[in-house]
């Protein structure tokens, strides 16, 4: 009888040495038991058959003809097994040997640490030097590496006398060790909590990926804008407070460790986002922007929303040819405005208020290369035509007309840049045009630059605001002048000119300065702090236009302040009640014909909207042309930091790996595997470890076995398949997720 | 012995042969019909129960425990059934013998009769020295002997060739009787009240 496999073996040669008897008897003309002869052959029967499947599963391709074949198949089986048993007695060993350094010992007080290490040392090289003799190791009795320590520490006498006295006679050095150790000295890390860490880890090396991406673009965003303010010094001071931002921006990027967080927007929103900040509403992050960028912070406090236009957003408007000989008659001649097609050197000859006559301000610029004047009409930051124009580049404006208004800054497309849009070119012309020669405006601004540079600044918003009264004369003026009345806005000038040429023309003059004095005063102080809220608004409002760099998108948001009719009335009341005559003055004569096509659209418009709108029109077309990147990053409304991240985790929402920790407590639905009878009568035991991918819904799929006794895997196949985990979540996403599951069967 | 003998054994043999080969494959874990070995061991209890049935008809208190038991029995049966197979064969020459004696011979002529009585006496002679000899006499072909001669006196050859040939080989001064003798011309005597 082979030792090997004995309960088997055994049945089968019990079954069959009750059968032989009966059939003795038999032989022996006897009587019998049927049923019970029966009953034995159907035992022998069902034994011949769990010895056949233990063959079988250690030797798939064996076979035999009779016992004797049998025996030596058993034989060598037995060999292989206990080869393998010893093998894994071996691992058994070794697993606790690093079960045993991966854990931590704590105790209050070092002396007892350190025996207790030296203890450990000490198992570890006896399991160690075990496990790597050439002989059969020591068995060691006990749970998997994981909890052995714990069952160690458990145990007592005399209740587990057998396993310590096996450990003791075995391993001498572990059960000195575990005799000392108490089971909360005993510390191992979580495999699960490493690999969540390390999970932490990448996500947190995506985020700083991604936060020194944010730095850099809004460094890149800071250096391509202008700043715009009609004293030098201050664009001086801004300049280096802005250059300083970006040094620390980058110094941020450079550092090694983790940059601190940027609040706010995308970068080509961040400036108006930053200068909309106000105290207390928006303390918080003020406050993080204030640690982790002081000069950063530091510059935008010094910044107003209409000091900056960032870069790739058009840049007020020049007056055009059309224009220039439209109201040559009306203006003060200057040189420049015969010029056809100004240039830009020659519209930045007269950057600075020394050279204006006093009481008109310049607007100094200093954009991505050193300081530009500019003509500007709108306060609001926008994105400039990658054309360099520097400091010593006159304006063509200042150059233009010593009564240079208020917004002149940004550098005023010339008549090449704009041919993209030749109607709406034209009719923003004419405005500009109307706006610098008229009389009325210019003595204006002449009284009250600042108030008037204000105000237009303020009526320069997309909304409009109603209180802007004193501007809605000639706002209503301008806009009538770029629209298709140029008689009437002729006419009117033809008869201010009368009125100021005439002896009543001082008193006039004066009254009229008084009147817009006061008006001015009372209005700009009313709308001292609007401006900033309606900046922000408009940012706001403006945030699609502005990641939008595709120029039909910006054309295709015109329309809400330009060519939608719903979209204008608003603010088309609004310039209505301040000159109603106004609206229905004839087109300018001068007006170019190549308006005609988009006529309708300057005429619906508000003034002011309709020459800051129509600015940006014409300056799509280089904005289009020189296509101007919005730093690489999203189009999308801005995002919080953490919010951005997803975007650089593609790859992660894809199929993770977990570990069998990780996805053991994901598991909401356990279907426990049944023992298969054979290998309970053939006391076959083991760990079944199964590869499976718990799907986006929490369902198990691509399951297949790895290791395990054959015996056993169809069950845990079986149990397995049938479980249902909780999705596993990858930045507030259901991803895949590849995991180990262990199924360990103990009869 | 019965006739059932050799086929009840033989039978109790092969199905317990065929077990005997089940079992063998069952010992070496191989597969079999499990059905089918329960059908031949239906089979094989049969042939033990007719054989037992059989044994006990012999030796109705006969007992046994083993194979080797059985064996011994079966060999005791055999022969005391061959012992009364022997007895019978010379009880019936012995009552032909006496049958010959009883009856007369008819015949018109004298010379005749004395010629058959001569051949009777000899028959009776060799019917008798047959069933004194020791050991198994040679089986006498035919009915029993009140119709024996009558049996004897019908057959022909060559449709009873085989009967004739057993007589005259083994009882030949009765066939030389039997072939002179006309089925008429043999009288029985019958018993007649005085």
């Amino acid at each position: 009888m082979n030792s090997f496999w004995p309960p088997a073996l055994a049945s089968l040669d019990d079954s069959l040495t009750l059968s032989c008897e009966s059939l003795g008897k038999l032989n022996a003309g006897l009587s019998i038991d049927i049923a019970e002869v029966i009953e034995q052959l159907n035992l022998a029967a069902e034994s011949a058959r769990t010895v056949r499947e233990l063959v079988l599963s250690e030797l798939p391709e064996a076979s035999w003809q009779n016992r004797e074949e049998l025996d030596a198949l058993i034989e060598e089986i037995r060999k292989t097994v206990e080869a393998r048993n010893l093998e894994q007695r071996r691992s058994r060993l070794l697993a606790l040997a690093t079960e045993l350094e991966r854990g931590s010992i704590v105790h209050r007080r070092a002396l007892r640490v350190n025996e207790l290490n030296q203890l450990r040392d000490q198992a570890i090289n006896e399991l160690r030097s075990q496990a790597g003799s050439g002989g059969a190791a020591q068995p060691l009795p006990g749970p998997e590496a994981d909890q052995w320590v714990a069952w160690a520490c458990a145990l007592k006498e005399p209740e587990d006398s057998e396993s310590l006295q096996a450990l003791r006679n075995g391993f001498a050095q572990l059960d000195d060790f575990v005799a000392n150790l108490e089971p909360g000295m005993w510390t191992v890390p979580d495999p699960s909590i490493q690999q969540q860490a390390e999970l932490e880890a990448l996500i947190q090396e995506e985020t700083q990926k991604n936060l020194r991406s944010r730095l850099l673009a809004l460094a890149t965003e800071l250096e391509r804008g202008s700043i715009v303010h009609h004293r030098a010094f201050r664009v001086t001071q801004l300049n280096q407070l802005r250059e300083e931002a970006i040094n620390e921006l980058r110094s941020q990027v450079e550092g090694t460790g983790a940059p601190p967080t940027l609040p706010g927007p995308e970068a080509d929103q961040w400036v108006g986002w930053a200068c909309g900040l106000t105290e207390p509403e928006d303390a918080e992050s003020l406050q993080t922007l204030r640690k982790g960028f002081a000069h950063l912070d530091d510059f935008v406090a010094n910044l107003e929303p209409d000091m900056w236009i960032a870069a790739g957003l058009p840049t007020p408007e020049t007056p055009s040819e059309a224009e220039s000989s439209a109201d040559n008659t009306h203006q003060e001649p200057s040189p420049p405005e015969t010029h056809p097609e100004p240039s830009w050197p020659e519209t930045h000859q007269e950057p600075s208020r020394a050279e204006t006559n006093g009481f008109e301000e310049t607007m100094v610029s200093s954009g991505p290369i050193p300081i530009k004047l500019k003509a500007r009409k709108s306060s609001k930051w926008r994105r400039v035509p990658q054309v360099s124009h520097s400091l010593d580049e006159p304006s063509h404006s200042a150059i233009e007309s010593d009564t240079l208004t208020a917004d002149y800054v940004t550098p005023a497309p010339t008549e090449e840049e704009v041919q993209g849009t030749p109607a709406q070119k034209g009719a923003l012309l004419n405005s500009i045009k109307g706006l610098v020669t008229d009389p009325v405006r210019r003595l204006k601004h002449a009284v009250e630059p600042p108030v008037t540079a204000e105000v237009f600044r303020e009526a320069s918003a997309e909304a409009a605001i109603p209180d802007h009264r004193v501007e809605s004369v000639f706002t209503a003026e301008t806009f009538h002048e770029t629209s298709d009345a140029p008689t009437t806005t002729s006419e009117i000038r033809t008869r201010v000119q009368e009125l100021f040429e005439g002896k009543s023309r001082m008193l006039l003059a004066v009254a009229a300065v008084l009147v817009l004095i006061v008006v001015g005063a009372i209005m700009w102080r009313s709308h001292r702090n609007h401006i900033r809220s309606a900046s922000v608004s408009a940012s706001e409002r403006k945030i699609p236009d502005l990641t939008q760099s595709n120029p039909q998108n910006q054309v295709q948001d015109q329309p809400l302040t330009a060519t939608d009719p719903n979209a204008k009335l608003p603010a088309d009341k609004q310039a209505k009640p301040k000159d109603q005559n106004a609206t229905a003055k004839p087109a300018t004569p001068g007006a170019p014909e190549t308006q005609a096509g988009k006529p309708n659209n300057a005429v619906l418009q508000p003034p002011l909207t309709v020459a800051k709108n129509e600015a940006r029109k014409e300056e799509a077309t280089p904005v289009e042309a020189v296509e101007v990147p919005v730093l690489g990053l999203s189009n999308k409304a801005p995002s919080s930091v953490i919010s951005s991240i997803p975007t650089a985790q593609p790859k992660l929402a894809q199929k993770v790996q977990v570990s069998s920790g990780v996805a053991q407590g994901l598991l909401v639905h356990q279907v426990t595997p049944s023992y298969p009878t054979q290998a309970r009568q053939a006391h076959v035991q083991g760990t079944v470890v199964l590869q499976a991918l718990i799907g986006k819904d929490g369902s198990v799929r691509n399951l297949h076995a790895l290791s395990g006794p054959p015996m056993l895997t169809q069950a845990a196949l079986d149990a397995v398949k049938q479980w249902r985990y909780k999705p596993y979540y990858l930045d507030g996403q259901p991803v895949e997720a590849e995991t180990q599951i262990n199924v360990k069967f103990n009869p | 012995m019965s006739s059932l003998w050799p086929s009840t054994i033989t039978s109790l043999h092969d199905t317990l042969a065929l077990l005997g080969e089940s079992v063998e494959e069952l010992r070496a874990a191989k597969a079999v019909d499990v059905a089918e070995v329960i059908e031949e061991l239906k089979m094989a209890a049969e042939s033990a129960r007719n054989l037992r049935a059989l044994i006990l008809a012999e030796l109705p208190e006969a007992s046994w425990q083993n194979r080797q038991e059985l064996d011994e029995l079966l060999e005791k049966i055999e022969k005391r059934v061959e012992a009364r197979n022997i007895e019978q064969l010379r009880s019936r020459l012995l009552g032909l013998a006496a049958e010959l004696e009883r009856g007369n011979i008819v015949h018109r002529r004298a010379v005749r009769v004395k010629q058959l009585n001569q051949l009777r006496d000899q028959a009776i002679n060799e019917l008798q020295a047959q069933a004194a000899v020791k050991g198994a006499p040679q089986p006498l072909p035919g009915p029993d002997a009140d119709e024996w001669l009558e049996w004897a006196c019908c057959l022909k050859e060559p449709d009873d060739a085989e009967s004739l040939q057993t007589i005259r080989n083994g009882f030949a001064h009765l066939d030389e009787f039997v072939a002179n003798l006309e089925p008429d011309m043999w009288v029985v005597k019958t018993e007649t009240a005085v």
